[in-house]
Formats: structure tokens, sequence, C-alpha cells
């Protein structure tokens, strides 16, 4: 490789790296729950973008490309086994995200109750703001298996985010306290 | 549309965001660079291995491990093929060996309504690396098909038996994980039909496997299949190369077509 081509390599990456990670690590925090596991896998991903950055830097959605990556990353077994030790002494510590209120942290406790597939599909859909088809793309999956993924974890959550309750019940909890 | 929802989200996000600081962009070129090194070194191994595979076999015994989950399969000389480290994958895999000659046992009858179970005896193995776009790589896959070569009929159902042979003709630590997420159906095999599953392996070393030499217990360029429910194997090329975390092979059930052409498993 040319020394040139290698320094503008490097230096589209560390832009990509700046302005990308942190919003990647944001919703890899609310697939995983935990955010020294987000961290782990984001940094893991990206080191792997730039591993074979000639082929990320020519994927369509980088950003998806890296998100899909941390993602997997986070929900492999195989990493959960090696990494079983290190996250048992992080609990408590690292996960603790400063300047959530209560509600927040109940919806995060909630997120983290229901399977990793169905948060990651929440999460794309009401955060990132993705479509279904979107989703079923990034994702890998039929589109009517992500819808049956979204209306699980709708019915899930339901108890947690009045939004998600049955359709015929006007809305009480959350939007009420939104209002205040 | 609960917006009041993407607004708690949002929120939450945005905390964790700012709950620390990012790492350098410089460490994590580094942690690719090493990444890639390592693959390189893997590569190199698994070269120098092909080359010289007698005198790397002695010390891997040592480091096999058994496999939990599939009978023990002993060294069958007549069905293994002559050891070519170079060999591609190919459409033309080994036939299988057909020292029985049971296959066509039922050829007299004209129509048996309800088709068998495939046997060994009547099935040839193909093994085929490929790559899913945007994939990143620690994991490779291949396609693992079984085909018909009996003019009867049959049916295959369930996981297969796999265990990974090195170019000197013996088995290395193999550990078949069967996929949870996939249902299980019958695949019925006219003659020359082939049914397909997917073999996922790891060729990065993990942390206890890092200072093995050979990386991982060194190359393998065979398999050993047994079919759902058979008990004799069936000999495949298979340029399958280093396979780490101690043998682990997820596969998935046999299945009507190749999954190469379908998506990517999301999750694991």
């Amino acid at each position: 490789m040319f020394e040139g081509e290698s320094m503008r390599e490097t230096a589209d990456f560390d832009a990509f790296y700046a302005s990308t990670s942190r919003r990647v690590l944001g919703q890899v925090f609310m697939m995983t729950g935990s955010r020294a596991e987000a961290e782990d896998a984001v940094a893991e991903a990206y080191a792997r973008a730039w591993q074979q950055w000639d082929k990320v830097s020519g994927h369509a959605a980088p950003e998806a490309w890296v998100r899909t990556t941390a993602y997997r990353i986070s929900v492999s077994t195989w990493r959960k086994a090696t990494n079983r030790l290190l996250a048992h002494r992080r609990h408590g510590q690292a996960d603790n995200v400063p300047g959530l209120t209560p509600d927040h942290v109940a919806l995060v406790d909630a997120l983290h109750r229901i399977p990793a597939d169905q948060r990651r599909v929440i999460v794309l859909h009401y955060y990132v703001g993705m479509s279904i088809d979107e989703i079923s793309q990034e994702a890998g999956s039929p589109v009517n298996t992500v819808k049956t993924r979204l209306a699980r974890a709708r019915k899930a959550l339901a108890s947690r985010v009045s939004e998600f309750a049955d359709e015929s019940t006007s809305t009480s909890g959350m939007e009420a306290r939104s209002n205040a | 549309m609960p917006d009041q929802f993407t607004t708690m989200l949002t929120d939450i996000a945005k905390a964790a965001e700012e709950a620390g600081p990012m790492r350098a962009s410089s460490l994590i070129r580094r942690r690719g660079d090493q990444r890639r090194a390592r693959q390189r070194a893997a590569v190199g191994v698994v070269a120098a291995v092909a080359v010289g595979a007698i005198a790397a076999t002695g010390f891997t015994l040592g480091l096999h491990r058994t496999a939990t989950n599939l009978p023990a399969i002993p060294p069958n000389p007549t069905a293994t093929a002559p050891p070519t480290a170079t060999a591609a994958p190919s459409e033309t895999p080994t036939p299988a060996p057909s020292s029985t000659g049971s296959s066509q046992a039922n050829a007299g009858s004209v129509t048996s309504p309800v088709p068998g179970r495939c046997h060994a005896s009547n099935l040839r193995g193909s093994f085929h690396p490929f790559e899913w776009p945007g994939q990143a790589g620690a994991q490779a896959e291949a396609d693992l098909g079984l085909t018909n070569i009996s003019d009867q009929t049959c049916v295959i159902f369930g996981f297969p038996g796999v265990q990974l042979v090195g170019p000197d003709g013996k088995s290395r630590a193999t550990n078949v994980v069967r996929t949870t997420n996939r249902p299980s159906r019958s695949v019925t095999l006219t003659p020359g039909a082939t049914a397909w599953t997917l073999v996922v392996w790891t060729f990065t070393p993990s942390a206890d496997e890092a200072n093995t030499n050979p990386l991982c217990g060194g190359h393998v360029n065979e398999i050993k299949v047994i079919p759902p429910d058979e008990t004799s194997q069936l000999t495949v090329k298979a340029d399958v190369g280093t396979v780490c975390s101690h043998g682990d092979l997820t596969v998935w059930p046999f299945q009507v077509n190749r999954p190469s052409d379908g998506p990517p498993p999301s999750g694991s």
C-alpha cells in the first residue's frame, strides 16, 4: 500500500469514527443494556471495520455495518463465555449511567428483560427510526419475523410503556408525566 | 406512534453516550491492525502446516478434545481420501465409499409410498466455503451438502455429525454445536438432489489458544460427516483451514436451500 493512500485511509477512518462512534455506542447500549458491554462491542466492531477498511468504507452504509457488527459481537455466546469473568467484575460499576431518572432506569430494566433480538428491533424502529423493511435488511431477517419481534416486544413492554398498552385504553402514566 | 417512548429511548441513549469518553481512534486502529496481523499469522501457519504436516502432528495430539455430542469415529483407512492440502472446494467431491453395495437392494420395487431415511452409503458429501457480503470476520462459513446418489427417493431430517480431520489423516478436536434457532424440517431427496446445512467455525484463536503451535491444533482439510440418525460416516474433502475455539462448529439442521443463498443469521 502506498504511503499517501494509507494516510488518506487513516484520516477517513478517524473522521468516520469521530462522527459516528458515540451515536453507535448509544444505540448498542440500548440493545445490550450494559454500557461496558456496549463499549467493548463498539470498539471491537470499529477495529474490525479498520481491519477491512477498503471493503467497509465502500459499503453503502458503513455506520449500519458497524452497528450490526457490534450487535453481533455483543450477543455472541462465544464472546459472552470469554468475558463472563470480566463482566462479573464490572457489574454494578460501569453500568451505572449517570443522569438517568428512575423512569429511565425502569425502562432500561424492562428492555433488559426481553430477548436481545426483540430489543434490537425495538431500538432500530423507535430510536434509530428505521422502517420494518430497513430493519429486515439490516438484521437479515424476513419482514414477518421483524413484525413478530416488534409485536412481541411491544406486548412485553406494555405494562411499562403505556403507549404500547391496549390501543382502546387511553394512555395515562408516561404521557401525563411528560406533559407536566 | 409512541413518540414519548422514542423520546425516552433518546434520552437514555444520550445519557449513555455522554457517560464517558470515547476511546481514541488510534487505539481502535491499532486493535484492527493487530487483528489483521493475527489473521495473517493464522494463514501463514496454515501454509506451514500444509507443507510440513507430519512434523507438526506430534504436538497437536495433546491438545485434542474429544467430541462430546457425536459418536467417536474410528479411523477408517478405506474411506479416507489421500491428503491434499491444496484442494480447493470442489464441485465434484470425494465419492462416498460404497463398500456394501446395498444401495440398490430395493431397486426392484416400483414405488415405495413413504420414502425411507437416507443412508450414508447412498449419499455423497460436498463442502463449499463462502462469505456473506458485509459480514465481519472472526468466523467462517461453509455450505455442507449431502447428495442422494442412489436411484431411490429418501428423506433427511436433522443435524449432521461432523469430525474434523487433518492432512495427516488424524482427527482434530471437534465440538459440534447444534443451532437452537432454526427448526428441523424433513428434506425429501429425489435421486440426484442435495440437502444443505451450514457449518460455522472461528478462525482466530481465543485467549488460551494464542500460543498454540500449530495454531489451534493445525490445518483441517477433510471432514467426516455422519448423516442424521446414521452410524456410518462419509469422508468429504473440505478446505476448512484453521479451526479455533477448541474445534467448536455450529451446524444448522439440513434444509432444502443452500444457506449461502439466504441471508446471514442474525445474532449468534
